[in-house]
């Protein structure tokens, strides 16, 4: 029950995340010195939906690295923070639709998975147990 | 002598107010009639997104076109490509390969991203009462009518959407949108042509 209110939700709140073709571009990595920002076009495919938008990151300091969730049309998702050291993710701000423990327990563990993941180099992270497959693609600068 | 200060100071006051009043519901009222008048338009867009807790910004840019009263094509080219299209009730959100359909009525979010998009390039949304509470300042060329939500979903969105209507051009340029976490999305429209036909294509959903 928890597991499909979490997918309900989180369906709900991304749908206006879909899909987009991923763009040629040079490799941008995991921002492993500070000040480095990173931009990702992010998909997450579930077994009875596909979602998709942005996620930009930024190293502020030493074992730490922020980043935000957007939609294409720019309205924020999950702003959240990683802590490298502890290995620990804390939801900063969420959309009010998406502001529920569970979905923020959920939503934690995940990223804190896909943090580590793109650290090692990945683009993708998958969770087995939800089948939910995230994947990553260095989106396009523009400025 | 302290009375009439006061008096003085309440007769100013009150001047300043009525005249607000009176300007705000005539600029109101242009921007209501030029939005009503206007059949199709299109224009190039640039989308900045201000993101307040990485202190940076998302720069996108694409085309829209929209048809009165429910047509609305929204597509960005770059960084990303994505489109979205509002025909009626029903929503095709594409890019590459992959294309979904949502009926409107049964998704709130869509049906109000879909509303706020066509509405608000139209200037539409200032005779909705129920959705925003408005008001109005002139600066400039421009007519800045802030827009605070009133509705649940909306609400959950933004706290304040500002509409940029350039008083010689007769239309909104800009729209600001303001989210609780601080973030903001300015979305200028460039290269804007009223009423010229456009293809029916254009609005294809699939």
């Amino acid at each position: 029950m928890l597991r499909s209110l979490r997918l309900i939700s989180l369906l709900l709140i991304l749908l206006s995340c879909h899909g987009f073709a991923f763009s040629q571009s040079p490799a941008l990595a995991y921002p492993d010195s500070v000040g480095q920002r990173s931009r990702y076009e992010i998909i997450i495919e579930m077994p009875k939906a596909y979602l998709s938008g942005l996620m930009i990151m930024h190293k502020p300091s030493g074992g730490h690295v922020d980043a935000s969730v957007i939609n294409e049309f720019g309205i924020s998702l999950i702003d959240l923070s990683y802590d490298e050291k502890k290995d620990k993710v804390k939801i900063l701000s969420i959309t009010d639709k998406m502001n529920k423990w569970y979905i923020k327990r959920a939503l934690s563990n995940d990223f804190k998975n896909i943090l580590k993941a793109m650290r090692e180099g990945a683009y993708e992270y998958l969770n087995t147990k939800r089948k939910i497959k995230y994947s990553f693609q260095p989106a396009n600068e523009t400025e | 002598m302290r009375k009439i200060i006061v008096l003085l100071t309440l007769c100013l006051t009150l001047g300043v107010a009525f005249a607000q009043n009176f300007n705000q519901a005539q600029a109101l009222k242009e921007i209501s009639a030029a939005a009503a008048s206007i059949k199709t338009m299109q224009c190039d867009f640039t989308q900045t997104k201000s993101l307040k807790m990485l202190g940076d910004k998302m720069v996108s840019s694409g085309q829209m076109w929209c048809e009165q009263p429910n047509m609305l094509r929204w597509q960005y080219n770059t960084p990303y490509t994505y489109t979205f299209i509002l025909n009626n009730n029903k929503v095709t959100v594409k890019k590459g390969n992959h294309s979904d359909v949502i009926d409107v009525n049964k998704n709130k979010m869509f049906k109000e991203i879909a509303r706020i998009m066509m509405n608000s390039v139209l200037g539409k949304v200032l005779t909705d009462k129920a959705d925003f509470k408005s008001s109005v300042i002139h600066k400039g060329n421009y007519y800045i009518v802030t827009l605070i939500p009133q509705k649940k979903e909306m609400k959950h969105m933004f706290t304040s959407i500002l509409l940029y209507y350039d008083t010689k051009l007769k239309l909104v340029t800009k729209v600001e949108m303001h989210e609780k976490n601080g973030d903001s999305t300015l979305i200028e429209l460039k290269n804007i042509k009223k009423d010229t036909p456009i293809n029916a294509s254009q609005f294809k959903i699939n």
